[in-house]
């Protein structure tokens, strides 16, 4: 099963790998928005969903990243050169932000990260090197859709391989341990806040990457786009829809999430609805199933194991 | 298979069907147009008056039977959509218009920062590009498919500043005055700032900035910053501001009881929903805008009744400015007698509307795409009144100054 389990996985990633070849560009534009998704699902669910800190503050890592790109970009760097950099300044700034922030526990630190974020978007809206409110454009020139393309996909595949890999390593144990009680994961030996600056500061980095190639494909950022807190908020949505804590979970939600965003906004009748189909899913989730549609699924495979009367154990979605 | 395998393996497969499917192409029976809008959120009060104005043009278009192009009538079909006034999602929207609705020409929507954004895609699929609601010159001379109705912000501030000066040889205002200076930090009020800024090194003796300050978009409070202007004690109030910002900024500037000789926010002040929201605070606010509806031209009696009779109300500026857009572009379709996008283009580059109701009658667009049109100046009256005071050569009413105190 697990053999079919890769195969699968395989599948999907040699099919989006080669979508180019049969598929329109809108299409492929759909395919980016959903790679670029999961990147932002799955990079929070690192922090977020194995080691539960709920982090609102993620849209700083991308207009980091963004911002990276834009500004070298501006003075003849390659683009595509200037996304380690990013990277590496995103996961600097998680640990300024993380350091104080960490000493801060369940609510207490997703408003701190609120806070930052806010604070990060209205310097980034008033000071001129930004472009201020009315943001920047990359150079001419430099576009080329299908680097865009394979990049964002590439990245994408690699983030959901790591979660998977981080998921079964002893660093994603020690997450799910501090993640089911702090105390308990300290009194193990587990040094909580090492660990969970290294979450921060991995899935900022990936973040900042998603950034500096969301910056490269759009030719334009503002501090008004980037540093959003409904950017943070959606990056939030995405793996509680799907289900935290899992590897496949974040990847569904960004699923639902970049196909109701993007197919609903293009149907006029349907144009206002976006955000109210997206709450009453979300309510729906928190009500009835807090482990979103991984939880279904589980549930829906209990139903299907006890109706064919089998006994085994439900394994993890993840 | 155990059945939790099951629907993951669905999901994959249905994951897979989704972005297989290839959207459908429609004929090329009819003209499609799209157009991006911020119909809700931040800049919605202005967006969808920019709705308002562009479906009443395309629907005076339809009613008559549709465009002229190779020879036969062709209907149009308007592509409207929302961007939530989020500059990403405008810019997205504008690239789905193109690639998976496959429309011959896209509108644009309201907002220089917004505007920039959409701005960028055109060139990348060859696809002509107008605005009705972008005035700052950093998005135009780009790229050759972009256009706008705005006239450059910058000829705004010199349009005040002309204004202005003319107060002072009429000796209404007394010179040498000092000029409290804000400006949103955007390339509009970058543009706007320049405008002022050329005119005031150019005149010394009349002008003096003693205040030159920016803002953030949508700022929550302008309390601080207008404390700064009480300190700096200008003689006249100049500001650059959207809409939003206008009336959170007025309400404060009242609320502190702050005091200037003239006063103006740019584009700002003679907008029904400012007056709406302010009262008689805005009163003797003077405005400079793309127009007026007091402008004396047939055409534009025409088009206020027009307008009037299709909604109730009187135009404001933006109706006017998106109405007008959508005619520019109509206009170039039916000169390039063809959908081809260089047609189309060309045309638009070339085009000389010669009965259009903005300032100065014609509209033609400069080598960068962008028009430039003169502006008129509008000062708000007690009581609801709006008098056009500048041209001189229009002018409605006589420009009070300094403001009543």
């Amino acid at each position: 099963m697990k053999a079919f389990k890769a195969s699968l996985w395989a599948a999907s990633a040699i099919f989006v790998l080669a979508a180019p070849r049969f598929l329109d560009r809108g299409t492929l534009n759909d395919l980016w928005n959903l790679a670029f998704a999961v990147i932002l699902a799955s990079a929070w669910n690192l922090l977020g969903g194995f080691a539960g800190q709920v982090s609102l503050g993620y849209s700083v890592f991308l207009g980091i990243g963004a911002y990276t790109t834009v500004l070298l970009s501006l003075r003849g760097v390659d683009p595509f050169l200037t996304l380690p950099l990013g990277a590496i300044l995103a996961a600097a700034f998680s640990f300024v932000i993380g350091l104080p922030a960490f000493r801060l526990r369940g609510p207490y630190f997703t408003i701190a990260t609120i806070g930052v974020a806010e604070a990060v978007r209205v310097c980034a809206s008033s000071v001129s090197f930004t472009g201020g409110s009315s943001g920047l454009r990359m150079p001419a020139g430099s576009f080329d859709f299908n680097l865009n393309y394979f990049s964002m996909v590439v990245l994408a595949i690699l983030v959901v391989a790591l979660a998977a890999y981080i998921k079964r390593s002893a660093f994603g144990r020690a997450l799910a341990a501090i993640k089911q009680d702090i105390d308990a994961a300290e009194a193990l030996g587990v040094n909580s806040t090492r660990f969970k600056l290294a979450a921060h500061a991995l899935s900022a980095a990936v973040v900042a990457l998603a950034g500096s190639l969301y910056a490269i494909n759009f030719q334009y950022i503002a501090p008004g786009s980037v540093f959003d807190f409904r950017l943070s908020l959606s990056i939030v949505l995405m793996p509680i829809l799907g289900g935290v804590g899992t590897v496949i979970g974040p990847v569904l939600g960004a699923i639902i999430f970049s196909t109701l965003q993007i197919k609903l906004l293009s149907i006029p009748a349907l144009r206002d609805s976006f955000l109210f189909i997206y709450g009453g899913l979300l309510i729906l989730v928190m009500l009835y199933e807090p482990h979103g549609l991984v939880g279904v699924g589980r549930r829906l495979a209990a139903l299907a194991a006890s109706a064919f009367g089998t006994n085994r154990r439900i394994p993890d979605a993840g | 298979m155990h059945a939790s395998h099951s629907w993951r393996v669905t999901l994959q497969a249905v994951f897979l069907f989704v972005f297989a499917g290839i959207s459908a192409r429609a004929q090329d029976s009819e003209i499609r147009i799209g157009a991006v809008l911020p119909i809700t959120g931040k800049e919605s009060k202005i967006g969808g008056a920019y709705k308002a104005a562009t479906e009443l043009a395309v629907k005076e278009v339809n009613d008559a039977g549709g465009l002229l192009v190779r020879g036969k009538k062709m209907k149009v079909d308007l592509r409207l959509l929302d961007d939530t006034s989020d500059a990403a999602k405008s810019a997205q929207l504008v690239e789905q218009l193109i690639v998976q609705q496959k429309v011959h020409a896209v509108i644009g929507g309201y907002g220089s920062q917004l505007v920039q954004a959409q701005s960028v895609v055109p060139e990348r699929y060859g696809i002509p590009f107008i605005s009705g609601g972008a005035g700052a010159s950093s998005i135009y001379g780009r790229s050759k498919w972009v256009f706008g109705t705005l006239s450059p912000v910058e000829n705004l501030a010199e349009t005040q500043m002309d204004f202005l000066f003319d107060l002072v040889k009429q000796r209404k205002l007394k010179a040498p005055l000092k000029i409290s200076l804000l400006r949103e930090n955007t390339e509009h009020g970058k543009d706007f700032q320049k405008g002022v800024r050329e005119f005031v090194n150019a005149h010394p003796k009349q002008f003096s900035i003693v205040l030159d300050e920016s803002f953030e978009l949508y700022a929550p409070d302008f309390r601080p910053l207008l404390m700064r202007v009480e300190a700096a004690k200008g003689d006249l109030f100049m500001c650059d501001a959207h809409l939003e910002d206008y009336i959170a900024m007025h309400r404060t500037y009242t609320q502190m009881g702050l005091y200037h000789q003239m006063v103006t926010y740019g584009a700002r002040g003679a907008d029904e929903a400012g007056r709406k929201a302010l009262g008689a605070a805005t009163d003797y606010i003077f405005a400079s805008g793309w127009w007026s509806d007091l402008l004396p031209y047939p055409q534009v009696k025409a088009f206020n009744a027009k307008w009037k009779a299709a909604t109730g109300n009187n135009p404001q500026w933006y109706h006017a400015c998106a109405y007008e857009t959508v005619r520019a572009l109509f206009a170039a379709i039916q000169n390039a007698g063809s959908l081809q996008p260089d047609a189309i283009r060309n045309a638009l580059a070339r085009l000389v509307l010669k009965d259009s109701i903005l300032p100065g009658g014609v509209l033609r667009f400069s080598k960068t795409g962008e028009a430039t049109l003169p502006f008129v100046v509008t000062q708000n009256k007690p009581a609801g009144k709006l008098d056009l005071v500048w041209p001189k050569a229009a002018k409605t009413g006589e420009p009070v100054a300094p403001i009543p105190r």
